[in-house]
């Protein structure tokens, strides 16, 4: 794995060290002096503690008494209107990130980014569980199972460190200019891996019983994002339209556990994990300046989240036939639009007007649930019974309105006044529709450079909703 | 839920707006600034175009301005030695130099000088290059609003940071100068690795107008969660209606006390909607623990996470109570 990371890294540097060599061959100042400068960091650290924690070193993974390499770099290297920059942080330790930029001043340019962080969570968990790590979790043999967490005594214990590794391991790109145009194109590659607690239950409640027990569970995620956009920026005007897109991909969907329990808990237990997902979102904004001071702007997006993954069957051992349907089938729409007009008609008056629009459209196929009795039992609840339920698409609409107003009553103080109205209408809860609205006033001074000062109320008020 | 017919009109109208920007956009050449407007003694004041002359004066200033992003790339991009960009943000400078040294009261006043300047005034001159990609929608946001001036959070004249020409080399200090109360946050127990350097303020925040909620990046709380926490997107066969919505309703994401960032800690945040439902009538607080008689699993380890575990959706076909 660590000689994967490490070949992964050559070759992103590799690719940013070559580009400036493509770079160089527009350079109109082919002639000006180079210019390397720059500081590199090197030496030793030791850490002293009592006692191992995670807290000490929550993000950079030091939880101990450890020595470890101090690495920093800034290097930046200038011909002309050429450049690159190379920025190395905490390289000797977990948390470390190092990125590299090239390219043609404000023209164009690429980059790469190599980022880990570590999340230690708990450095003191003990566990019976044995095969930490993959996604089947199974008991020693000699484990005493009882009926119930009341009866039980524990034995056999491992420690079990719990973490995360996070790594943006791959972020490269480059920005730049196209004719009349400025472009961007990155990709992100991000991992995590580790071992996190997860509480699971076997049985239903209600049911016969139900009994609880806490794995450590495997996290195995990748995502792939890809982010585009292209902008047209003119004097009086500005358009940019931007696509972004996300593909999780989950290698642990689903953790299966031996139950330390007897009796109608006994049997192995199944915990679905998060499915792999696909987002993609299309963005338009654009602006433009209007006589008197004035602008204005807007922006509206569209995204697509979506899942398909395969559903496990309802209970351990049973036929996925039972189900209503054989994969999850659930995607959202969101459409989102937001338009802003403002004026400063004097030079002390700003005036402002915002609207926004955020909708969800949940088109998640919607079918009966008939519950399980137990995770070992092949028998579902008949439709009719209360266990029985229907997966509800929530949705919901927010409409925003905003005014404002602000002068400036004297230098560097500025009095201010709002109006914001909210509306949010909601599918499947208790409240349908609320109201609100909200009155703001307030006065801030920064007169003095050494002190600022401010003053602030605000009424609001909510209509009475409308219970579903 | 359709997009209704008022969505179709937004959407046929931003299309116009769209095409005719892309038509009669002229190219770049930056948003013209009326100096005279902002220092009526630059009135009849012409530009000079070139730096030597400036030197003269600020040649510490100006040895400092050349090795920031600024000046390398606008040396870049029009071509021109760093000095005549003094131009670009202090105004026409032909009166200014043909004012006597001795002078000092027409000196100073035939220059634009940051230091006596209107926040609205200082982001008009930035603006001139700057209004597009992330600060198309400064004008009317919140910080702009309340006076915030692009000098408040950036200085250009020297290098301070390494990215973005902040005025402090740690940019969430640039936050905290009015952000106290995030600062506070931060240094909490549960918290995001903001201190670490692992992030920014600007990681999920656009300061120069942002367009969800509290200036995000994303259009909500809840898309800019899962720009991270990418497994939390869903969607699910089994939703939370609250979490669906946002992520703040549980989750401080400046930092708890309680772990996972939580608001409050469980069972108590759970309470706060599921007083009366699952589990009716029984309200789990401190005399549920510590071997009482009506001791609780409900309220040992995780609390009622031990058996609501997929708390964000659950995609099993039996995970209607978010237990699998």
């Amino acid at each position: 794995m660590k000689q994967k990371k490490l070949s992964l890294l050559s070759a992103l540097l590799l690719i940013l060290l070559i580009s400036p060599l493509g770079v160089s061959a527009e350079n109109s100042e082919a002639d000006d002096k180079a210019v390397m400068e720059g500081t590199i960091t090197f030496g030793t650290g030791i850490v002293g503690s009592n006692n191992k924690s995670s807290k000490l070193g929550e993000y950079s993974g030091i939880t101990d008494s450890e020595a470890y390499a101090i690495g920093d770099t800034e290097i930046s290297y200038q011909r002309g209107s050429l450049y690159m920059h190379l920025l190395g942080e905490d390289l000797g330790l977990e948390n470390r990130s190092l990125s590299l930029e090239t390219g043609t001043y404000g023209k164009l340019k690429f980059f790469a980014d190599w980022d880990q962080l570590p999340h230690e969570l708990n450095n003191n968990t003990q566990t019976p569980f044995k095969g930490i790590g993959g996604t089947n979790l199974t008991l020693p043999a000699s484990f005493g199972k009882t009926a119930d967490a009341t009866t039980l005594t524990v034995t056999g214990l491992d420690r079990e460190d719990l973490r995360i590794d996070g790594r943006r391991a791959g972020t490269f790109g480059f920005s730049g200019k196209l004719g009349l145009m400025d472009v961007s194109l990155s990709y992100m590659r991000e991992t995590k891996d580790g071992i996190v607690d997860i509480g699971v239950v076997k049985g239903t409640s209600p049911g016969p019983t139900a009994d609880t027990t806490t794995l450590p569970g495997l996290l195995d995620q990748v995502t792939n994002e890809v982010k585009a956009s292209v902008a047209r920026n003119g004097e009086e005007g500005q358009i940019q339209f931007d696509f972004f897109m996300s593909l999780f991909d989950n290698q642990a969907e689903s953790i299966s556990w031996e139950s330390p329990y007897t009796g109608t808990n006994n049997g192995t237990g199944v915990i679905s994990r998060a499915p792999d997902n696909r987002f993609m979102k299309f963005s338009l904004s654009g602006a433009r300046n209007l006589p008197h001071n004035s602008r204005v702007s807007a922006v509206m997006e569209y995204s697509h989240s979506s899942q398909d993954q395969d559903l496990l069957p309802f209970a351990q051992g049973t036929s996925t036939a039972l189900l209503p349907r054989s994969s999850g089938g659930a995607e959202i729409h969101t459409a989102h639009f937001n338009l802003n007009a403002v004026s400063r008609p004097i030079p002390k008056l700003g005036l402002k007007a915002r609207y926004r629009h955020y909708q969800t459209i949940n088109t998640t196929e919607r079918s009966l649930f008939r519950y399980m009795l137990n995770d070992s039992q092949t028998t579902q609840a008949g439709e009719s019974a209360d266990e029985a339920m229907t997966n509800l698409t929530y949705d919901y609409i927010q409409d925003r309105v905003e005014l404002g107003a602000s002068y400036d009553v004297f230098k560097a103080t500025t009095l201010k006044l709002d109006y914001d109205f909210e509306m949010y209408n909601r599918d499947y809860r208790e409240a349908k529709k609320t109201l609100e609205h909200s009155i703001k006033a307030g006065i801030r001074s920064r007169y003095f450079s050494f002190a600022e000062a401010g003053y602030n109320v605000q009424f609001s008020f909510k209509e009475e909703p409308k219970f579903n | 839920m359709n997009i209704n017919g008022v969505g179709r009109v937004l959407v046929s109208l931003i299309g116009c707006m769209a095409l005719h920007l892309a038509w009669v956009t002229p190219g770049f050449s930056g948003q013209k600034v009326n100096w005279e407007a902002i220092n009526p003694e630059l009135k009849g004041a012409v530009s000079v175009g070139k730096s030597d002359d400036c030197a003269t004066c600020h040649s510490d200033s100006i040895e400092a301005f050349e090795k920031t992003l600024h000046a390398k790339a606008y040396r870049s991009l029009y071509n021109k030695e760093g000095g005549s960009s003094c131009e670009v943000c202090h105004g026409p400078l032909s009166k200014h130099l043909n004012a006597s040294p001795e002078d000092s009261d027409r000196k100073l006043s035939t220059v634009v000088s940051f230091k006596n300047l209107s926040s609205q005034n200082k982001n008009r001159i930035c603006l001139q290059c700057h209004e597009k990609g992330t600060k198309m929608h400064w004008r009317g946001s919140a910080h702009e609003m309340n006076g915030v001036g692009c000098s408040d959070c950036h200085y250009v004249m020297e290098k301070r940071s390494n990215k973005f020409m902040f005025a402090f080399k740690d940019s969430k200090k640039v936050c905290f100068q009015c952000h106290q109360d995030k600062r506070a946050k931060m240094y909490r127990s549960a918290h995001m690795p903001l201190r670490e350097g692992k992030m920014s303020c600007s990681s999920c925040h656009n300061p120069h107008g942002g367009l969800g909620p509290s200036m995000l990046k994303e259009s909500s709380v809840n898309g800019t969660c899962y720009t991270c926490h990418q497994e939390k997107r869903g969607p699910l066969v089994w939703e939370h209606a609250p979490v669906r919505e946002n992520c703040s309703t549980c989750h401080d994401s400046h930092g708890s006390i309680h772990a996972s960032m939580l608001k409050r800690k469980v069972p108590y945040l759970c309470q706060e909607c599921h007083s009366a439902s699952q589990h009716p009538s029984t309200l789990y607080d401190g005399r549920n623990v510590g071997g009482s008689a009506s001791q609780s699993n409900r309220l040992l380890g995780k609390g009622c996470l031990n058996c609501h575990s997929q708390i964000h959706g659950s995609n099993h076909p039996s995970g209607a109570r978010l237990t699998r």
